[in-house]
């Protein structure tokens, strides 16, 4: 390695290239017992009665009467039951396992099993929520959280204003669709029970277990196996299936299985939040934008899960890369009888950048103006105020980084050249991405921590973030080995296990390498100053930086520690004949400070960008009547090899003051700006306004025969 | 019943019953768990083997097939030269991310290369079209089983 | 537990499908996904189940100067591979589930499922075929059309087993394939539309268009394809607008978990356009 950037072997690519990684469903213990989960088949009753047939001898029924202590899941808010006690609130929600040696003998217990439900009238969508009357799902109120932060004074403004535009935006539900489904095995020994799982956030496993068994962190571990993907799905949703194979292991004396199929998988772990956003924008007599009045609204289904976080991060995300002065923005998550929603890589941005980047568009097109120049017109640059009024201490490079981006896909040439009559568009998207946790979540929520210990030469670094296919186990040892000096493979780094590895944080919000990154190589330069000790282990905890500040009540301040910045350039073509899209080309363009390792950021950049075509795209999921209609693989549409077009990806190098080397994060990035982007194109295609996504054939008939 | 095929170049005889999915078969009762179960309904390609030679979905197939068959999975193909070709070419292209679907698509890229040792670009995005990843984005895959052609030359 | 038959031979297995109630089991792409289980407890077959899909006789592909003759037990690969087939019979298999699908899928199960959806189905109906049944007593050979009675079911009767199909060997000068998925591999289709055309001295002398998932089957309207035939191209170029609300009148799809009523039959009668405009009177 001679730069960090430069690309070196993953350093688990040989396990996985030989088929040798054990993943949970791979991970077969002595005299290992099966569990499976009993669900709600309806979107809210009150549970009348449970009958169960006689249970066979060495067979088990674990509810929420085997919970010892708190029949909760802490995440934000403490509603969401570990198992549903007297009432169901989704179809899915677990009601108990059924836990034993053969899963023949299980399944016929689950089948046998009868609950009796009295139906209460369901909430079904955003719209249902905002009628809603008592009794409430959520406490006595309709949504669980609602936010409203502002910038200048709207209100004079709209009086100013000579010119409103104002538009309505729709996105849909997206599954992570990791090709591992969710999977855990817990192990009681009689003392301490562990649990060795598919996971992005061991330390969230482990609050779960404090909270259900009552019991001191010491008796309590969780291991992170290798993992089948994540995508956010793997965020807080893993604490159901760790708290639930736990129990059944307590309560069988067995180790236990619990493996989800993958139907199951789809229909009741956390999606991305449906959204329906709303956007004036004041103009005064110049054209000149001068105000803005913006509200998001998400389903967050059933239970408050992380919906708060997650509309934070869309109504911090809802201005755009644009300085405007005066702005109200709102937000509210409501609750519904749907299935939970919750972080999926993007986490609010996704919906937020669609719907301002297409307003923007509209804009422009009202004031028939090229809609890349009316954005530049008001792109942020270093030392201007976000929308939360916190200052932008690093340059922002933003028209440089939209430059390239034009001229890599020859964008003005195919925007202004274009033949209308063969339904060919290209669109243009600009956007960023908050890093780390919001706010001062990293000092006040996180307070995260990493371990270095050197015995000899031999260096070994101790973090619980993980490795979800994203490089952890790389990038990390790269950032130490570069500060200490030494070759990369002196330094030895295994998947978190919560008895060695403190809390450096869940693997979220674009923060491992920024955040967890720098925490090592502050710890590593500490190391180094005591080289010559025999053996010495650091311990090195995370500091706020002094130059940043947050008011998590009124929304103001830095809302994150650091931002990325990125555009993407779309180019379709539409088939006249079955309004199928053609997707030409997607260009894009990131600064993400100083990349770690290029190859592994090129491959998050793809995979982030093929996940946005798919969410803009193909991969239509629809609530119905609580039920998820795309419930299979053959159902729910994930790209093919076949569905992706050529990816052009270059970063412009503008090194962060906060990242180790430089470094921003990356990972949710890529996917944030392609749904904008692809629909700018075909909105130019096929000359009408596209409002929703995903952009399907079927919408495209209806735009054009309007 | 009892079923008798030959299994990464070894002669197997197992009693299970007919239409035990030959997943199963593999997972369970050889231990064999480079073979993983993605949809179990053919979609995905994680629990691709090589069937006498064919790329088919393990999920799809009741053990009563495969007697009298030769089958092979990662864990028999990774000792062979053209293993270490597509290994070399997925490791210059970074073509292994989460790793869950990487079994399947090096038996994918095997199937390909073997009944196509020079195949065109497209050629290979076709051939993987059966394969699921959520991670790639395809194009660092399609690159690796490019690059490990070249690597391969001869071997196919 | 079902029992499950493996005969060695055809007529043993037309003995076991007369003597008991089993289910026929082909390539089993279909029914081990109709009827999965949990992951390791074996698919929950609902009888018990005859195997044909190893049966040698069933494997073969025999080409006479009037025929295709294609065994029941022939995969899609093994018809893509056999380079004695024309090409245009190939382009709705080669896009058909993907490669590994394809290595076990066989034309005749798509055939027996009658899925609305089928996509071998359209080709078949256009190019006439017919499908060979047997039994103990004897066999009997009906047209696809007659074969498929509606969405799941044909007319194959309790004791018999369709053996093969037959194409009647004929070549066109114009033929047409599209089929519009959800995405563009592995997908079920929505709407599908395979049609061929011979053309003499600018007259139509056949034509045959055949659509697929808009509708419980085919659509496939003899009447409109006779009132074409015999019209020169430049009377079709005339009439093209009649002929397609014929067909919109006919085209009857569903609104379903893949598509709507309206895209289906507003594609369809696009598709029909297409082929007609450019590549019938070109």
């Amino acid at each position: 390695m001679k730069a960090i950037s430069d690309s070196i072997k993953r350093f688990d690519f040989d396990d996985k290239i030989q088929g040798k990684a054990i993943y949970t469903s791979d991970y077969h213990l002595e005299c290992m017992f099966y569990a499976k989960t009993l669900r709600s088949t309806v979107p809210r009753a009150k549970i009348k009665n449970i009958i169960t047939p006689e249970i066979p001898q060495g067979y088990f029924i674990v509810d929420h009467r085997d919970v010892p202590a708190q029949n909760y899941i802490p995440v934000v808010f403490d509603d969401q039951p570990i198992f549903a006690v007297d009432e169901v609130n989704y179809i899915g929600q677990p009601i108990l396992l059924v836990v034993g040696e053969k899963k023949e003998i299980i399944q016929k217990i689950i089948n046998s099993i009868h609950i009796d439900y009295e139906i209460i009238e369901p909430v079904l969508s955003i719209e249902e929520a905002e009628q809603a009357k008592a009794p409430y799902i959520f406490k006595n109120q309709p949504y669980f959280v609602k936010y409203e932060y502002s910038k200048g004074d709207l209100d004079k403004c709209i009086k100013k204003a000579k010119k409103v535009i104002s538009d309505e935006f729709r996105t849909g539900y997206q599954e992570q669709a990791y090709l591992e489904t969710q999977s855990m095995v817990a192990k009681y020994d009689g003392h301490t029970i562990s649990v060795y799982g598919s996971m992005q956030c061991p330390y969230y496993i482990v609050e779960a277990l404090k909270v259900a068994l009552g019991w001191e962190e010491d008796r309590i571990r969780v291991v992170q196996m290798p993992t089948g993907g994540a995508f956010g799905g793997k965020e807080d949703y893993p604490s159901i299936p760790g708290v639930h194979a736990a129990l059944a292991s307590i309560k069988s004396k067995h180790p236990v299985q619990l493996v989800f199929e993958r139907q199951e998988d789809i229909q009741c772990t956390t999606k991305r939040h449906p959204s329906l956003i709303t956007i004036e924008s004041y103009l005064d007599e110049n054209g000149t934008i001068i105000a803005r009045d913006m509200y998001v609204k998400l389903d967050g289904g059933a239970y408050a899960g992380l919906s708060s976080v997650v509309l934070q991060r869309s109504i911090l995300s809802i201005g755009g890369v644009y300085d405007i002065e005066n702005l109200r923005v709102r937000g509210t998550v409501y609750a519904t009888n749907n299935v939970v929603t919750g972080a999926f890589r993007g986490f609010g941005g996704p919906q937020a950048f669609f719907a301002i980047e297409m307003h923007m568009e509209n804009i422009a097109n009202q004031l028939n103006l090229d809609s890349v120049e009316l954005k530049r017109k008001y792109f942020f640059k270093q030392g201007d105020l976000s929308s939360t009024s916190g200052e932008f201490f690093d340059p922002i490079v933003l028209n440089v980084i939209t430059d390239k981006v034009l001229k890599m896909s020859d964008y003005r040439n195919k925007r202004t050249h274009n033949d209308a009559s063969k339904f060919k568009g290209v669109g243009c998207s600009v956007f960023f991405h908050g890093c780390g946790f919001t706010g001062a979540g990293e000092s006040d929520l996180i307070k995260p921590s990493v371990r270095l210990k050197k015995v000899k030469e031999e260096v070994e670094l101790f973090i619980s973030s993980t490795e979800i296919g994203q490089g952890t186990l790389t990038t990390m040892r790269k950032i130490v080995a570069k500060v200490l000096d030494i070759p990369v493979a002196q330094v030895a780094h295994h998947y978190p296990d919560t008895l060695e590895c403190p809390d450096s944080g869940p693997t979220v919000a674009s923060r491992t390498t920024l955040i967890v990154g720098r925490l090592l190589q502050d710890c590593a330069l500490k190391l180094k100053k005591r080289w010559d000790e025999e053996s010495v282990e650091i311990i090195h905890h995370y500091q706020y930086p002094s130059h940043l500040s947050w008011d998590s009540k009124t929304f103001q301040g830095n809302a994150y520690p650091d931002y990325s910045w990125g555009a993407n350039v779309v180019e379709v073509e539409v088939d006249p004949d079955t309004y199928q899209v053609d997707v030409k080309g997607i260009w894009a363009v990131f600064d993400i400070g100083t990349p770690i390792d290029r190859k592994i950021v090129q491959g998050q950049i793809e995979g982030g960008i093929v996940q946005g075509l798919g969410y803009s795209l193909m991969e239509v999921l629809e609530s119905r009547n609580g039920k998820l209609s795309q419930d299979t693989f053959t159902t729910y549409i994930i790209p093919s090899s076949l569905d992706i077009p050529p990816i052009m990806s270059e970063l412009v190098e503008n090194p962060s003051t906060i990242g180790p080397f430089g470094a921003r994060g990356l990972g949710e990035m890529p996917l944030v700006g392609v749904a904008p982007a692809l629909a700018s194109a075909i909105q130019q295609a096929i000359k009408c306004k596209i409002t929703k996504i995903p952009v399907i054939p079927e919408d495209i008939l209806r735009g054009i025969h309007k | 019943m009892r079923i008798d095929f030959k299994l990464n170049n070894q002669v197997v005889s197992i009693d299970v019953e007919h239409s035990k999915r030959l997943l199963d078969v593999l997972r369970d009762d050889l231990n064999l768990t480079s073979v993983k179960e993605g949809c179990a309904e053919g979609e995905c390609g994680a629990c691709s083997v090589l069937f006498n030679g064919m790329l088919v979905n393990s999920c799809l197939i009741p053990a009563v097939n495969i007697s009298g068959c030769e089958i092979v999975t990662l864990e028999g193909y990774r000792g062979t030269k053209r293993f270490e070709a597509i290994k070399q070419g997925f490791e210059q292209c970074g073509s292994v991310q989460c790793g869950f679907c990487t079994p399947g698509f090096v038996l994918a890229a095997e199937a390909l290369l073997s009944s196509n040792p020079n195949p065109s670009k497209d050629e290979v995005i076709k051939g993987i079209e059966g394969n699921l990843c959520r991670c790639t984005g395809y194009q660092m895959i399609v690159d690796g089983i490019l690059a490990a052609k070249e690597v391969g030359k001869g071997l196919w | 537990m079902v029992n499950s038959f493996w005969p060695m031979t055809l007529s043993e297995a037309l003995d076991i499908r007369k003597n008991h109630n089993v289910m026929i089991f082909n390539g089993g792409s279909d029914l081990m996904v109709k009827y999965r289980c949990w992951s390791g407890i074996s698919v929950d077959l609902p009888k018990d189940i005859l195997y044909i899909g190893h049966l040698n006789e069933l494997k073969s592909i025999d080409i006479n100067p009037s025929e295709i003759i294609i065994g029941a037990a022939v995969s899609y690969a093994q018809f893509l591979k056999d380079s004695r087939l024309p090409i245009e019979f190939k382009h709705p298999i080669e896009q058909i589930g993907s490669v590994a699908i394809r290595n076990i899928g066989t034309l005749v199960g798509n055939i027996c499922n009658a899925s609305p959806a089928g996509d071998t189905l359209p080709m078949l109906y256009a190019l006439d075929a017919k499908v060979v049944i047997m039994s103990t007593k004897g066999q009997r050979i009906v047209e696809i059309s007659d074969f498929i009675t509606g969405p799941g079911s044909t007319q194959l009767n309790h004791d018999e087993i369709v053996t093969r199909i037959i194409i009647p060997r004929k070549t066109y000068d114009r033929t047409f394939y599209r089929k519009v998925g959800t995405r563009k591999a592995n997908a079920i289709s929505k709407v599908s539309v395979f049609s061929v055309a011979d053309i003499k001295e600018s007259r139509i002398d056949d034509i045959r268009i055949c659509i697929g998932s808009c509708g419980p089957t085919v659509i496939r309207v003899k009447k409109i394809e006779s009132s074409i035939i015999d019209l020169r191209l430049s009377e079709l170029t005339l009439d093209i607008d009649r002929f397609l609300r014929m067909y919109d009148e006919k085209i009857v799809p569903i609104d379903d978990v893949r598509s709507t009523k309206i895209y289906r039959s507003k594609v369809a009668c696009n598709l029909i356009k297409t082929f007609l405009t450019k590549e019938v009177i070109l």
